[in-house]
């Protein structure tokens, strides 16, 4: 699938691009720091369901943007992570740390497997096929008597003090450190792995993989690395997702909201590392700030989606490029005039 | 016997559902996830004409008219944009789900719909009770899908859809008007689905979230079939439409669930090109 869509960041540019990797990463603590100003609960909330989607589409920008495989597996992988999680936490002594680093590990083992079969289909097959693995999860969940069926299963209110890192009583400003944190190490890693050499390696593949190929990459075990990688940011989200909710459902991980993080990462700049953070902004603002009906949100967002894609296929990411771009160029004119 | 009958039915409604699909894929070359939208669309404007006493038959047919203009004018205004970018005209398409979702919610709301039963009643046949309405939906979908089958193998338009599909830069040397074709083979798929959404809107209650459960079975059922074959399409209806009505009447409901899913599993591991297609560039 090299298509318009996917190439936002090709691959001889990520080595010369180390400095606006600190640009954004600063931007990600500053935008993760901005509801601590405000102090409320309110704002602590939008925050972070913001976190979460960002979380998602960083997971998704991941397999999709960075390795060019569309999936339509992270919220089903992100399930498998919540529910194991859980489900640790019921029936064991394991602890919510350990519970935690279980539903992340069986996330990995899961995108691994599902890796195995999936990677050697191309496009449309892959597409459906990881579509048909989070639907077959989420039934799963759905039908299993240990799991809470359709009514799903409630995180224990208890978990929360022991994951919280500095402190005893945990607010809600608390729990939001906690999803800050985990975003921004794994955006930071994100953005590390962009620029190595397996990153690099992952871009070639998705761009010519008969190139990459013929250079000594192995394209079936770079895609299985990102694939891999994905699937423990969606272990992370889900759990992150499953404490902010204290429940897992079905719902959750349904084709809506697996829709949704294709919509969001789409509208962000799909292969932009800016893309998780601009999704989790979007996401804030579409869900949580706009004053309109819940039903409304979804068709604004389908609409601007629409819009997009017709009229500016890199997303917001690459008009904010271009528009650097162009401030940059204005700015050296202006210069070079009155050195005139 | 009734497992049968039940596969049957199931076949019947999915191979409607995937058939426009195929058209639109084979043509256009689009991943349409909002074939469903317009399917579940086209079953809610039905039932607001009949609520407003126009008579079934007629409803159905304006609504079949609609959602065919409402597929020309995707066509025209979103998908032609994006033709050469596949992973734009699947966004779009994405885009479209949830605008039309919207407007469903917003228009009908969340509870479920139905349409008028084309009959009532039932037979016995072999110790199995058979729905009449459930056989007459047999028999409109196997009247309208060999219809279509031998327009498209058979007929000279037929043709022209099939050498578009084949090949769109060699069909346009040979003077075929490669764009409108495309647009009539959306238009043509929007009301296959339109025509299958309405069916299963007399058949069952409907929501909001039919396209969507109809969707992935189409798609499962044209790999099945074989991408771009309307023959593989029919066959890969019946052999889900069995599988699920043996699953269901056989295994446990959850297990029964599974069993699309599964199929399509294993189809696309062991012969991905389809259990009817021929080995492809796009596997």
């Amino acid at each position: 699938m090299s298509t318009r869509l996917e190439t936002r960041t090709p691959a001889i540019r990520g080595v010369t691009r180390r400095r606006s990797d600190r640009w954004l990463l600063a931007a990600a603590v500053l935008i993760c720091a901005l509801p601590a100003i405000w102090g409320s609960p309110l704002y602590y909330g939008w925050a972070t369901t913001g976190l979460l989607w960002a979380m998602w589409t960083l997971s998704l920008n991941m397999v999709w943007g960075t390795a060019g495989q569309f999936s339509l597996a992270q919220l089903g992988l992100g399930a498998v992570s919540a529910y194991t999680f859980v489900l640790m936490l019921d029936n064991t002594d394991i602890g919510p740390v350990g519970a935690a680093l279980s539903g992340i590990g069986l996330a990995a083992v899961a995108s691994l497997a599902m890796s195995v079969a999936a990677l050697r289909l191309r496009n449309f097959y892959f597409a459906i096929l990881t579509l048909a693995f989070a639907l077959a999860i989420t039934t799963v969940f759905a039908n299993w008597e240990l799991a809470g069926r359709t009514s799903g299963l409630l995180v224990q209110r208890s978990v929360l003090p022991e994951l919280s890192f500095w402190r005893p009583s945990v607010g809600y400003g608390d729990f939001y450190a906690l999803c800050a944190v985990v975003f921004v190490v794994a955006y930071a890693a994100s953005l590390f792995l962009t620029r190595s050499f397996a990153g690099r390696a992952m871009q070639s593949v998705r761009d010519d993989e008969k190139l990459a190929s013929s250079l000594g990459h192995s394209p079936l075990s770079i895609k299985t690395l990102a694939f891999v990688l994905s699937g423990l940011v969606a272990g992370a989200a889900g759990i992150l997702q499953a404490l902010y909710f204290r429940l897992v459902v079905p719902e959750l991980y349904d084709t809506q909201a697996i829709l949704l993080a294709v919509m969001l990462l789409v509208l962000a700049g799909l292969g932009s590392p800016a893309a998780p953070l601009i999704a989790g902004v979007l996401y804030t603002v579409l869900y949580q700030v706009l004053p309109v009906s819940g039903e409304s949100r979804a068709g604004i967002l389908g609409v601007i989606v629409v819009l997009v894609v017709v009229l500016a296929p890199g997303g917001i990411a690459s008009q904010g490029r271009a528009l650097l771009t162009f401030v940059r160029r204005r700015r050296a004119g202006a210069e070079k005039e009155n050195d005139v | 016997m009734q497992a049968v009958a039940s596969g049957l039915f199931l076949a019947a409604l999915y191979g409607l559902a995937a058939f426009g699909l195929t058209i639109v894929y084979g043509v256009l070359d689009i991943l349409n996830f909002a074939h469903g939208a317009l399917l579940v669309l086209a079953a809610y404007l039905t039932a607001e004409f009949v609520l407003h006493d126009v008579p079934f038959w007629v409803s159905a047919l304006l609504s079949i008219g609609l959602i065919a203009g409402v597929g020309a004018l995707l066509e025209l205004s979103v998908f032609r944009r994006v033709e050469r970018d596949h992973t734009a005209g699947l966004v779009a398409s994405i885009g479209v789900i949830a605008i039309v979702g919207s407007i469903i919610l917003q228009v009908w709301g969340p509870e479920p719909y139905s349409l008028p039963r084309l009959a009532t009643g039932s037979v016995e046949f072999f110790g199995a009770n058979l729905l009449i309405d459930r056989l007459l939906i047999i028999g409109i979908a196997a009247v309208a899908l060999t219809a279509a089958e031998l327009y498209i193998s058979r007929a000279g338009w037929g043709k022209v859809l099939r050498a578009v599909a084949a090949d769109p830069d060699s069909a346009y040397l040979n003077g075929i008007r490669v764009r409108r074709v495309k647009t009539a083979a959306f238009t043509i798929g929007a009301a296959l689905a339109a025509f299958a959404g309405i069916l299963i809107g007399t058949a069952s209650t409907f929501d909001a979230s039919l396209g969507e459960q109809f969707v992935l079975k189409a798609f499962i059922i044209i790999i099945l079939g074989g991408v771009g074959s309307t023959k593989g399409t029919i066959g890969g209806a019946i052999i889900l439409g069995m599988a699920e009505a043996f699953g269901v009447a056989y295994l446990d409901i959850a297990v029964a669930q599974l069993v699309p899913l599964a199929v399509l599993a294993m189809v696309l591991l062991v012969r991905p090109q389809g259990l009817f297609g021929k080995v492809s560039q796009r596997v």
